[in-house]
C-alpha cells in the first residue's frame, strides 16, 4: 500500500515538473518578442493600432523580431500588424467565430468559406467604402470586386489569382533508362507507367517502383487525364452549353481510363490515403516517376537538391499536353471566377471607424508602388535594386523571403516570378504555357438544403468503387440519378446556369 | 436518489432531522468543506453549461447569441436532419459496433495485464513494466497513427516490408475495409492497456491479506487464489467500469478514428462524432451538433440506467 503511494507521489511529482518545465518555456517566447525596438517617430502624430490578421501561410512564418514588414508598415501607416498563421484556418476561425472573437483581418484560401462567412453576417459590408479602396482597384480591376459580391454586396478583396502552373511531370531519367520516347498520346502514356512500374526503370534489380503518385480525392492525381478527355471540375462552358463534371458523360471515360491504370496496379496502392505533400516525398525518393504538381514543388533550388540527394541522377521534366484530345489541348483547368485568397475584415473591425480605415489604407499600400515593391520583394536597396522599372535582387534578397505572406491582394505574377526566380524562368514559362481548359466555379454559390460533406463523401467513394473495380463502369448513369435524387444535382446545375447567364458568360 | 426524495420533502420540518443535521454538520464540517471545490466544479463546468444544450432545438446564429436565435420549426429539425441523413443507419451501426469490440475485446487484456503484474514477485521488475505499459496512454493520437503508419503502411511500413520479403502481397491494414477496425481497437488496446490496469491494481491492493494467508494455510495454489479470492475482490471495479463505458457506447473515440481513417475505410470506420465533426462543425452548424451530441447522451443515459438496474439484480450496483 505505502509503495503504491510512492508511486503515485513519484509519478506525480514527475507530472508536476514536466507541466512546470512546459509553463517555463512558454513564458520564455513572449518575453523575447517584446524587446522589439520602439517604431521610428513620425511627424503624424496618429496613434498606432493593432491589427490581427490571421491567414493559412503554409509553414511560412515572419521572423519574430526585426521584421521590415511589419516595421515599414508602423512607420507608414502607425499599423502593428501581426500575422497569425494557421494550418487547420477553418477550424480555428469557426472556433473563434464561436465566441465571437474573429480577428481584425481574415484571409480565406475558398470561395466556399468567405461566402458561407458573408453570409452569415461575421464580415463587415465594405459596399460603403469602395470608393476608398481606389488603388487596390486599379490593381486588381473590377474583377476584385466582383468576385467578392455576396448578395449584391461586397464584403472582402479577391487576391489576384496566382499563375495555374500544374502539370504532369515525370522522370525523363527513366525514360531514358527504358529507352522510351516521351508519351504524346493516353495510350503511350498508360504504357510507359506499365514500363515504369514493371521494367525497373531505375535499375537497382528490386520491383520497387511504381507508374504515378498523387492525391485521389477529386481525382486530383489524374487532372491532365481528366482534361484530356474534356472534363473538369466543376461548371465549365462546352459549346455554348454548362456542363457539370459529375454528369459529364467525359467523367465516365475518364473513370474508365483511370480504372484500367488501377487493374493494371501502375499507381501508388497508397493513392486513397496520401495526403499534403506524401506524393512528393514519394516521387522524390524514387518510388513513381509520375506526378501531377507545380514548378515551384519540382524546381525551385531547395527541392531540386531534395530529390538529387536521393537519386542524383533523377532528372524530373513536364509532360506535354496529350495528342489524342476530346476537345482541345489541355493538361489542367483554370478558374476565371478564381482566386488565390479573399481578404476580409470582421464584422467588429469593420465597425471600429479607425480600424477600418487604417485597414483600407493598409490595403491600398501594398497594392502599388512602394508598397507594393515591399511587399513583393522586401526594401528598395536593401533587398532589391530599383532601375527604371525593372527589379534586381541584391544577394541580401533571400532575407525577404517571407514577404509574400503580406501580399494580401496578390501581385503582378510574371513580373514577380521573372524578378524572384532567375534560375527558373524557363519552367515557369513553359508550364504558364500550356493549354487549359476554363472553369468558372469561382462565381458558383452552393445551393441551401444539400448537405455538401455528405455529397463529397458519397462522391468520393462511388469514385474508389469505380475505380478499383467494385462497381461497373456502366452503373455510371445510375450513379449520376443518385446525385440527382440524393443532392440536387439537377437543380445545383441550373442554379449555376442562372448566375453564369446574369454575369455574361453563357449566352 | 429517485426513492430519498419523497423521503425529504415529508420530513423536511421535523425539528429532530435538523437536528440530527445540525449536530452531523457540527462534527464533520472540515469534511463538508472539502466537499464544495468538487461540487463547483460540477456546478460552474457541468451542470450550468447545459443551458446551452439549448441550441439544439434553435437555429443558432453565431452573432445573436443562444437567447436571441430563432427557435427551430419544427423543434425536432435538427434532429431530423441527422435522422434523414444518408448515411444515418451505417453511422449508428459503426458508432456502436467500434464501441462494442472495444468494450468486448479491450477489457479482458487489462484485467489480464493486472493479475500479471499483480502475481510479480520482483518488485523492480513489476514497477518498470508498469511504467513501459502505461506510457502511451500519454501519447496523443497523432503520435500513435505515425507509429501506426511506420509499421503498417502499404508501402513503406515495416510489417508489410516483412510479409513481401517472405513473397506474400502487402496487408493494406490502415486503408481496407476488412482490417480497419482490427487496427483501431488493437491500437487502442496497445496505448490504454497500462493505464487500464492501475485501476484493477489499486483493487486488488485493496483486498484483505488476510483472505490469500488463509487460503494458503489451507494449501490453495497462486492459480486458485487468482480464480477464488482476486477474480472476485475486483468483480465490483470490473462492473463499475463496464457501466460506466455502456454510458459512452455512442462515443467510439472521435480523435482516434478522425486520425486514422481515410475514405476508403468510411463505410466501416465513419461514426457518428465524425460525422457531426464533418457536418456540423465544419460547417459552423452548431445545432446539428447539439442535437446530435443530446441524442448521444440521451442514449448513454439509459444504457447507464439500465445496466445499474440488471446489475443490481447480481448484487453489483454502483448506486
Amino acid at each position: 500500500m505505502t509503495k503504491k503511494l510512492k508511486m503515485l507521489q513519484t509519478a506525480c511529482s514527475i507530472l508536476l515538473a514536466v507541466s512546470l518545465l512546459a509553463a517555463c518555456s512558454g513564458n520564455a517566447t513572449p518575453g523575447g518578442s517584446g524587446s522589439s525596438p520602439p517604431p521610428a517617430a513620425t511627424e503624424k502624430p496618429r496613434e498606432v493600432i493593432d491589427i490581427e490578421m490571421v491567414m493559412n501561410s503554409w509553414g511560412t512564418l515572419p521572423p519574430e523580431t526585426g521584421d521590415f514588414v511589419v516595421n515599414k508598415l508602423k512607420e507608414e501607416l502607425d499599423i502593428n500588424l501581426k500575422i497569425v498563421s494557421e494550418t487547420e484556418l477553418m477550424d480555428k476561425l469557426n472556433v473563434r467565430a464561436a465566441g465571437n472573437n474573429l480577428p481584425d483581418l481574415m484571409m480565406f484560401s475558398s470561395a466556399n468559406d468567405y461566402r458561407d462567412y458573408a453570409s452569415r453576417g461575421l464580415l463587415a459590408d465594405l459596399t460603403p467604402h469602395l470608393g476608398k479602396l481606389a488603388q487596390v482597384k486599379e490593381f486588381l480591376g473590377q474583377g476584385g470586386f466582383d468576385k467578392t459580391t455576396v448578395n449584391g454586396k461586397v464584403y472582402g478583396v479577391a487576391k489576384e489569382p496566382t499563375l495555374r502552373t500544374f502539370s504532369y511531370w515525370i522522370r525523363q531519367d527513366w525514360l531514358n533508362n527504358l529507352g522510351l520516347p516521351m508519351p504524346t498520346t493516353l495510350d503511350e502514356f498508360n504504357d510507359v507507367l506499365v514500363a515504369f512500374t514493371k521494367n525497373d526503370p531505375d535499375g537497382n534489380k528490386k520491383n520497387d517502383t511504381y507508374g504515378m503518385t498523387g492525391i485521389f480525392t477529386g481525382l486530383h492525381a489524374f487532372t491532365p487525364i481528366m482534361t484530356t478527355f474534356g472534363a473538369a471540375p466543376t461548371y465549365q462552358i462546352r459549346n455554348g452549353e454548362i456542363v457539370n463534371f459529375y454528369s459529364d458523360p467525359q467523367l465516365k471515360e475518364v473513370l474508365a481510363y483511370v480504372q484500367k491504370l488501377a487493374d493494371e496496379k501502375v499507381l501508388d496502392p497508397e493513392l486513397a490515403t496520401n495526403s499534403g505533400k506524401m506524393p512528393l516525398d514519394k516521387a522524390f525518393q524514387g518510388m513513381a516517376g509520375v506526378v501531377y504538381t507545380t514548378w515551384a514543388d519540382m524546381v525551385k533550388d531547395d527541392k531540386v537538391k531534395v530529390w538529387k540527394t536521393a537519386n542524383p541522377d533523377a532528372e524530373w521534366v513536364i509532360v506535354p499536353p496529350f495528342k489524342d484530345h476530346a476537345y482541345g489541348e489541355a493538361v489542367d483547368y483554370v478558374d476565371a471566377g478564381g482566386s488565390s485568397g479573399y481578404v476580409a475584415l470582421s464584422k467588429a473591425a469593420g465597425s471600429n471607424e479607425e480600424k477600418l480605415s487604417r485597414i483600407l489604407e493598409l490595403l491600398n499600400y501594398i497594392s502599388h508602388g512602394e508598397g507594393l515593391n515591399l511587399v513583393q520583394f522586401g526594401l528598395e536597396g536593401e533587398h532589391f535594386i530599383l532601375d527604371g522599372d525593372k527589379v534586381t535582387l541584391t544577394e541580401k534578397s533571400g532575407d525577404a523571403g517571407f514577404s509574400w505572406i503580406y501580399q494580401f491582394t496578390g501581385r503582378p505574377e510574371q513580373s514577380y516570378l521573372a524578378a524572384k526566380f532567375p534560375n527558373q524562368v524557363s519552367w515557369i514559362d513553359q508550364a504558364a504555357g500550356l493549354p487549359r481548359l476554363t472553369v468558372y466555379n469561382g462565381f458558383i454559390t452552393q445551393l441551401e438544403g444539400v448537405n455538401y460533406a455528405d455529397r463529397d463523401r458519397f462522391i468520393e467513394e462511388e469514385f474508389l468503387k469505380f475505380v478499383y473495380n467494385k462497381r461497373d463502369i456502366n452503373d455510371f448513369d445510375q450513379f449520376v440519378a443518385s446525385l440527382n435524387s440524393m443532392f440536387m444535382l439537377e437543380q445545383e446545375t441550373e442554379h449555376a446556369k442562372q448566375i453564369l447567364s446574369g454575369l455574361g458568360y453563357l449566352k | 436518489m429517485a426513492q430519498n426524495l419523497p423521503n425529504a420533502s415529508t420530513t423536511r420540518h421535523s425539528p429532530s432531522v435538523r437536528r440530527r443535521w445540525r449536530k452531523e454538520l457540527g462534527a464533520q464540517w472540515p469534511w463538508y468543506l472539502m466537499l464544495l471545490p468538487g461540487l463547483a466544479f460540477f456546478i460552474v463546468f457541468k451542470y450550468f453549461p447545459m443551458y446551452g444544450v439549448i441550441i439544439a432545438f434553435k437555429d443558432y446564429d453565431l452573432l445573436e447569441g443562444i437567447a436571441a436565435s430563432p427557435w427551430a420549426d419544427p423543434w425536432y429539425k435538427h434532429f431530423e436532419y441527422f435522422y434523414r441523413s444518408t448515411y444515418f443507419s451505417q453511422l449508428l451501426m459503426n458508432t456502436f459496433l467500434i464501441s462494442l469490440y472495444k468494450i468486448v475485446f479491450g477489457m479482458a487484456p487489462d484485467i489480464v495485464m493486472a493479475l500479471l503484474l499483480n502475481e510479480c514477485r520482483k518488485a523492480w521488475f513489476k514497477r518498470s513494466v508498469q511504467t513501459l505499459t502505461y506510457m502511451p496512454h500519454f501519447l496523443s493520437w497523432v503520435i500513435i497513427y505515425g507509429i501506426a503508419l511506420a509499421f503498417l503502411s502499404e508501402t513503406t511500413g515495416i510489417l508489410n516490408r516483412m510479409i513481401q520479403s517472405i513473397g506474400l502481397d502487402a496487408v493494406p491494414f490502415l486503408s481496407s475495409t476488412d482490417w480497419f477496425r482490427s487496427v483501431l481497437v488493437g491500437s487502442e488496446i496497445w496505448k490504454d492497456i497500462g493505464w487500464g490496469a492501475i485501476i484493477y491494481l489499486a483493487a486488488m491492493s485493496a483486498i484483505d491479506p488476510a483472505l490469500y494467508e488463509a487460503a494458503r494455510v489451507d494449501g490453495a495454489s497462486r492459480f486458485r487464489m487468482m480464480r477464488h479470492i482476486t477474480l472476485p475482490g475486483i468483480a465490483h471495479v470490473f462492473v463499475l467500469l463496464l457501466i460506466l463505458r455502456l454510458g459512452h457506447i455512442l462515443d467510439a473515440g472521435f480523435e482516434q478514428v478522425y486520425i486514422m481513417y481515410n475514405i476508403r475505410v468510411y463505410p466501416v470506420a465513419d461514426i457518428i462524432d465524425t460525422w457531426v465533426y464533418r457536418t456540423g462543425l465544419e460547417r459552423l452548424n452548431f445545432s446539428l451538433a447539439a442535437a446530435v451530441g443530446l441524442f448521444k447522451s440521451f442514449i448513454g443515459l439509459w444504457l447507464v440506467l439500465g445496466a445499474n438496474a440488471l446489475a443490481k439484480r447480481w448484487g453489483q450496483g454502483v448506486w
